[in-house]
């Protein structure tokens, strides 16, 4: 599904340039659930958003089903986000304005969708991540754990092939966390591809394979054995 | 979609309400000052441009040997009539008495005061397209009784009745009412609520048919081909040589179209009609412009900022598959929404505004007459807000990545940025020069005020003897004794001139003077003293003697003021002046006196004897020593009505009157010092809004600082010092702009004060003061806040 090869990003500055990502070559599977690991600064949530064309690398090719994506304008890529790619952030990054129903909707008001099929969407969701007596309320309103199980929501209400969680645990406490983990799991078991960026081992252990980084190489793929737990 | 994007826009406005609420203020007031001064300029620079034909005012020069000139746009009555005989390209004229006030007029037993009038002939409906209402246009205005009424004056007072065949009365006679015509629009340089017969003034002028007659006249023309108006003004002056020579008087004519009468009459003498300075009315519109620079600039900056807090919002849009037209339509219709509340709000504002600046700008804007305009005004200034901040959210959004803007690594105004202390800049330099320009305005009206004007008017009342026929002078000395009984009343002196009022109005006339051996014509303002004149307004003589007591000696006496040294056959106190037929001797010289008030120059000045069978008298001077002037008001009247039944009194405070002379002034002073605090205030705000923004983006800085031991007071200093330096500078550079035009503007005053820096310091110093309290408010929450919960939420 994803086949990134000799992937480079850098970062300038007026005096000096970073390279976040050097030669990054990677496949993911449809169907497969990777996690990325590393120390701070190692390039983790950099090569997440090269994934989810939140940018664009400096160099190197990047497949997307089988389409070449690297060199996408700032519209295709939005049309390409569209509906195939659901993200998860470690800050839930809530519209604070919008209620829990509304930030759900906000995916399915780009995609030319009936009212009535938005709104059993919505409510499908809702109901299979057991908030929808929290639909009407606010973000700052939800606890930690509530508020990313929303961003979850808003990440898979328009059933996109690809999830990219950026730490989606880094700000829940473990039982939280373990929450969130086990929907992430149970997603990628009805056919979503993830894609994770952690620091946490516990978490890593829920996918299929576990990809380390430092200084923006990768240095290890280690294979998971699944069953967990 | 649109849904969620108006949840969003309200949900946002109501979170951010204090800055919604800021940025509310400071775009309303600036929409409603500018709203104001697009439609003063949209009325001012439309006066007289209605009629059909062009029409044309006849101004003269007029002026003796001497080079004395004094241009006005008055005639005598023969003049149009001459030229529509004599010169075949003037098609028709209309010649009108020009526009006065009629103090009393009496309606069916009702009195009321003011009514503008003028008097014409019957074709002047017809000249100036008028329609009646009410009558018949060729019948009107023939004859001496004929009286014509506006709209709004006819059902003002008439409401649904008739008013054809009622009668009015002023002047002691009485007018019959034959025609009702229909109100002249607001930006006409002419304004009357009354037009009466023509030929009611002709028994009351000797001159009337004479062309050297009495001046009073405003005369309009039409031509055949407007081609041919310079050789026809040539042939107009050709005339003027032949009918004018006999007198010693040269009288150049000009024409000047009727569109240009209203902001090209400055140097106009005895024009009684509403116009205004050209320069005068760019003030207004820079001042107008200056503002809505201001209040948008400060409204896309506070808003940009505002949406820096918001960019995450937009990115993750954007992320879930927002493109650029839907950024732009949200952030559209929450700029729509923000002046959908300004315009309702400086609509409002507006409407409780108006009539203060009309009256203080002596303007006639009235919302009424430019609805579409102002729907226009809205739409532009909502339309360019709604595209410049669309596009500069989607810049916002395009230019940073995604990844970034979700991170909050994003700022418009970052500290270092020196985009906020520009507009600081400019915005305090825009106040300070505006408050520094309206104090100095402030200033020499207070200054004109208590200036000396060379003579005591203090203490006095003036009667005004507005009688049918002048009375006689044993009946006047009567009066006088009758008056002098009054308890409180110390002294009593007949005038014919107001002295002090302003040119034309005082009631003083130019003659032509002879000094010495001297043939060379000068031009003098004479005045006509009472016995006790010099002595009753405390005149000082610089030089010489009063009038003799001697009354038969004192009519051959005059005394002058040092303006007539220049004349030719000076030759100091005992010079002869010829007066007409009179020779009179100079007795006395007077210190400087300004008959004309402080804002117009006195030219020559003769005062000859009010003797018996002299001149007019139309003023009764009333000096009074009581606390209550009131209660001698009342005694002067019971007198006047027990004298003269027939006739209103009127009465006047001599000082009240003076001060009128400053109306203009004091409407320029009072609309600058609202214009000021309007900029004031939308540089207030934007003040706080960019210090809140500010103070918010540097919480994480100023916590660390506070955790390696900064105290408060450092903090307070370092963000005071931060912007308070760029105010000061705003000052310094506001010096020499304010200075400039100041001084300009001083330079239409004869007597004018000296600009005071002092004073301005004192303001900018009350400016930085409410500037440290805006910044020091605002910071003060942030540094109490326990620095470990900042840096813990960072």
């Amino acid at each position: 599904m994803i086949k990134l090869e000799n992937i480079n990003k850098y970062f300038e500055t007026e005096e000096v340039q970073t390279q976040a990502l050097n030669n990054i070559n990677l496949e993911v599977q449809e169907g497969e659930f990777i996690a990325i690991m590393g120390p701070s600064g190692c390039g983790k949530s950099t090569l997440l958003n090269v994934i989810g064309l939140l940018e664009s690398p400096s160099s190197g090719n990047y497949k997307l089903d089988g389409e070449e994506v690297a060199n996408f304008k700032e519209s295709q890529r939005t049309n390409l986000r569209k509906g195939n790619i659901g993200f998860v952030f470690q800050n839930f990054h809530l519209i604070n304005q919008l209620t829990v129903a509304e930030n759900i909707a906000l995916p399915l008001a780009y995609l030319e969708m009936s009212k009535s099929e938005r709104k059993k969407r919505i409510e499908e969701v809702l109901d299979r991540l057991k908030i929808s007596h929290r639909r009407g309320h606010y973000p700052q309103q939800l606890s930690g754990g509530q508020q990313q199980r929303v961003g979850i929501c808003r990440a898979v209400v328009s059933n996109p092939k690809l999830i990219l969680a950026d730490e989606p645990t880094g700000n829940l406490d473990s039982k939280n966390g373990k929450e969130v983990m086990e929907l992430l799991t149970e997603l990628n078991k009805q056919g979503a591809t993830i894609v994770m960026v952690t620091h946490s081992q516990r978490d890593a252990n829920y996918a299929h394979r576990v990809i380390s980084l430092l200084d923006g190489e990768i240095v290890t793929e280690v294979e998971n054995d699944i069953e967990l737990f | 979609m649109y849904k969620i994007y108006l949840s969003l826009a309200i949900r946002n406005l109501i979170k951010n309400y204090q800055n919604t609420m800021i940025n509310l203020l400071g775009l309303s007031l600036g929409l409603a000052s500018t709203l104001f001064v697009f439609l003063f300029y949209l009325s001012e620079s439309s006066f007289d441009s209605f009629y059909k034909d062009d029409i044309y005012r006849m101004n003269y020069k007029m002026s003796v040997s001497g080079g004395n000139a004094l241009s006005m746009p008055l005639c005598s009555f023969p003049h149009g009539t001459a030229y529509q005989e004599r010169i075949d390209n003037v098609v028709d004229h209309a010649t009108v008495y020009h526009q006065h006030l009629i103090p009393y007029l009496s309606l069916q037993k009702e009195s009321i005061e003011g009514v503008k009038a003028i008097a014409a002939e019957n074709n002047y409906l017809h000249f100036f397209d008028i329609p009646l209402v009410k009558g018949d246009k060729k019948k009107v205005l023939k004859n001496k009784d004929d009286i014509l009424i506006s709209e709004s004056f006819s059902k003002k007072y008439f409401q649904k009745e008739n008013p054809i065949g009622k009668r009015v009365e002023f002047k002691n006679d009485t007018f019959i009412i034959n025609g009702v015509f229909k109100d002249l629009p607001s930006n006409s340089h002419i304004q009357y609520d009354i037009i009466y017969s023509v030929e009611y003034l002709r028994p009351r002028y000797n001159t009337f048919d004479l062309w050297e007659g009495a001046n009073i006249f405003n005369l309009y023309l039409k031509f055949k081909h407007d081609h041919e108006i310079p050789s026809t003004l040539e042939k107009i002056n050709d005339l003027l040589v032949e009918k004018f020579s006999p007198f010693r008087i040269t009288n150049e004519a000009s024409l000047q179209h009727i569109s240009a009468i209203h902001f090209n009459s400055k140097d106009l003498s005895h024009d009684f009609v509403n116009t205004r300075s050209y320069e005068s009315f760019l003030i207004v519109i820079t001042v107008g412009i200056i503002i809505l620079s201001l209040a948008l600039f400060n409204f896309i900056v506070l808003y940009s900022v505002q949406k820096d807090n918001e960019i995450t919002s937009l990115t993750l849009m954007k992320i879930f598959g927002a493109h650029q037209n839907d950024i732009i339509k949200s952030t559209c219709l929450e700029v729509s929404l923000m002046i959908m509340v300004a315009t309702g709000v400086s609509f409002i504002f507006l409407y409780f505004i108006l009539p203060f600046l009309n009256e203080q700008l002596n303007a006639v804007v009235h919302i009424g007459d430019y609805i579409y305009s102002i729907v226009f005004f809205y739409l532009i200034i909502g339309a360019t807000l709604s595209i410049l901040l669309s596009f500069l959210s989607l810049r916002r959004v395009n230019t940073v990545s995604l990844a970034k803007s979700l991170s909050g690594q994003t700022q418009l105004f970052s500290s270092k940025n020196k985009t906020e202390k520009g507009l600081l800049l400019i915005q305090f330099l825009i106040v300070f020069s505006i408050v520094s320009i309206g104090v100095t305005i402030y200033q020499q009206y207070q200054y004109l005020l208590i200036s000396d004007y060379g003579f005591d008017y203090n203490n006095t009342l003036v009667l005004k003897l507005n009688t049918k026929k002048q009375i006689p002078h044993q009946k006047l000395e009567l009066l006088k004794e009758d008056i002098n009984k009054i308890t409180g009343v110390e002294d009593i002196m007949l005038s014919n001139e107001m002295i002090g009022k302003g040119k034309g109005k005082n009631g003083s006339s130019l003659i032509m003077v002879k000094v010495g051996e001297s043939e060379k014509d000068e031009l003098a303002y004479i005045l006509h003293a009472d016995d006790n004149y010099l002595d009753f307004l405390d005149i000082k003589l610089k030089e010489g003697n009063t009038f003799d007591e001697n009354n038969h000696k004192a009519k051959k006496q005059c005394i002058v003021n040092d303006d007539f040294k220049r004349f030719d056959g000076w030759e100091g106190i005992g010079s002869i002046v010829e007066l007409g037929d009179e020779k009179l001797e100079v007795v006395g010289i007077i210190q400087s006196l300004s008959i004309n008030g402080l804002i117009e120059e006195t030219g020559p000045i003769l005062l000859a004897t009010n003797a018996e069978n002299g001149w007019d008298r139309n003023f009764l001077n009333i000096k009074y020593n009581s606390q209550n002037p009131i209660e001698i008001i009342d005694k002067v009247k019971n007198i006047w009505d027990q004298s003269f039944p027939e006739t209103h009194s009127e009465i006047l405070f001599y000082d009240l009157e003076l001060q009128r002379n400053y109306t203009a002034v004091q409407g320029q002073q009072k609309a600058g010092s609202f214009f000021g605090i309007i900029s004031l205030l939308i540089a207030i705000s934007g003040l706080w809004g960019i210090t809140r923004f500010s103070v918010l983006q540097r919480k994480q800085e100023m916590s660390i600082r506070k955790v390696n031991g900064a105290s408060r007071l450092d903090i307070l200093m370092l963000f005071n010092k931060d912007y308070l330096q760029w105010i000061l500078l705003a000052f310094i550079i506001s010096l020499p702009i304010s200075h400039h035009f100041c001084s300009l503007w001083l330079m239409n005053f004869p007597n004018r004060i000296e600009i005071n820096f002092g004073i301005w310091g004192t303001l900018a110093f009350g400016i930085l003061l409410m500037s440290i309290s805006t910044i020091t408010m605002i910071c003060w929450k942030v540094i109490n806040i326990n620095p470990s919960k900042i840096l813990r939420d960072l």
